[in-house]
């Protein structure tokens, strides 16, 4: 007699996100801003911020059509952090330094004005004032360790997925990442003191 | 007279001044502050309150130009995707091996454990050929018992394989020193025979957290 087999086996338990995206405009509505940020860190302006995501976002979709992507959704952000940071570069080396040196004090002050419209993060009118300080504080932190801060916090990634997408290890991200933070929480000292900084 | 002195000053050189009492030492230590207990509280604090600022979303009209390019390709909905399934045995490798051997380190001595549990099992070997020409797992520790009589099921082999391995990144301790944490899915695989020849074949998976001191430079 054929032995019969019955075979039980529970699948093995994997969390799934409450909420797939599945439209360009809902995936872009959710992980926009975060790339934005990001593309704002590595950039000296939000018009640069811009274009460099929409030609991050190019590049993606141009690869996903050749069929040139592996992976799947879950790869779509650390290739996106990887190119932002690649293109911001780029574009850093392709500026006319003679022409930003001559245009440095004009140029200093646009951006200074372009920031206060284009803040980089949401508040409303009873937190701006600290807003404005964290966000004050991270634009002055040497730009190693803002990038692995804002990576860290609002780009949800692990300390291996940060050294990917800027090229360290995973050891010096997390150590970047704990000196920023005492960096900006000494810089931010001044203001808690005062009491203009709650935190 | 200076003798007398002498044998004085070496008295008072031998006495060992009193060590402070303990409520003493933790009103001078409040007063002093312990600087890396006050730098760690001000840090998480300021951690968590850059965690609750939300990043500005795009504007409508860079939102637009953003998802113009983006709307002629299909979206891959994962929720609709079925994917090649993976085999359960499979360990995965990290992309790039010789970067992170302690992943590698980590599944070895993982999978040493789980050796170890498993020879450790009190049950003792059976002889394959009676279990009705059932294969037993390569892997797998036979268990000897004779089928029950009764139709009821009786474990015949065990095994427990490392299904995958991913790095969760770093933690840091109260001694602020990195520590790596791997988490190890194992999948436990049982087989149960009865008389008649019948199996039952379960696998649950199972995960342990590994924690491994990082080497700091």
């Amino acid at each position: 007699m054929k032995p019969s087999e019955f075979q039980v086996t529970p699948q093995p338990t994997t969390l799934s996100p409450n909420a797939t995206p599945s439209s360009w405009r809902e995936w872009l509505s959710e992980h926009g801003p975060r790339l934005l940020l990001f593309a704002r860190q590595q950039t000296r302006s939000q018009e640069d911020a811009e274009d460099i995501l929409q030609d991050a976002l190019v590049k993606l979709v141009d690869k996903i059509e050749a069929g040139e992507f592996s992976g799947g959704q879950e790869a779509w952000m650390p290739y996106l952090y990887t190119a932002l940071r690649r293109l911001a570069i780029d574009l850093g080396r392709k500026d006319d330094r003679r022409k930003r040196r001559e245009d440095q004090v004009v140029g200093d002050s646009i951006v200074q004005s372009q920031d206060e419209f284009h803040p980089w993060f949401e508040s409303d009118t009873s937190d701006d004032e600290t807003r404005k300080l964290l966000e004050g504080g991270l634009k002055d932190l040497p730009k190693k360790f803002a990038e692995v801060i804002v990576l860290k916090i609002w780009g949800d990634r692990t300390f291996a997925q940060i050294g990917e997408a800027l090229d360290i290890s995973p050891n010096t991200a997390a150590s970047r990442y704990r000196y920023g933070l005492e960096a900006l929480s000494k810089k931010l000292s001044g203001a808690r003191r005062k009491g203009d900084l709650s935190i | 007279m200076d003798s007398e002195f002498q044998r004085l000053e070496d008295q008072l050189k031998a006495l060992v001044p009193a060590k402070l009492d303990s409520a003493l030492l933790d009103g001078l230590a409040a007063a002093l502050g312990d600087p890396s207990a006050l730098a760690g509280d001000e840090v998480a604090q300021l951690e968590a309150r850059l965690g609750r600022m939300n990043p500005r979303p795009p504007s409508a009209a860079l939102f637009e130009k953003l998802a113009a390019p983006l709307e002629r390709t299909p979206f891959l909905d994962e929720a609709k995707t079925v994917r090649f399934p993976v085999p359960a045995a499979e360990v995965v490798e990290p992309s790039r091996g010789s970067r992170f051997p302690w992943l590698a380190a980590a599944a070895a001595v993982a999978m040493a454990g789980a050796w170890t549990a498993v020879k450790m099992s009190p049950a003792a070997p059976i002889r394959p050929e009676s279990s009705a020409g059932v294969p037993v797992a390569q892997n797998a520790v036979p268990i000897e018992q004779a089928p029950a009589a009764d139709g009821h099921f009786q474990p015949a082999s065990i095994d427990s394989a490392v299904s995958q391995t991913e790095d969760l990144g770093l933690q840091w301790n109260r001694q602020a020193q990195p520590m790596r944490v791997v988490r190890v899915t194992y999948m436990d695989r049982m087989k149960l025979l009865n008389e008649k020849g019948e199996v039952i074949e379960t696998s649950v998976p199972r995960v342990e957290y590994v924690v491994i001191p990082e080497q700091v430079d």
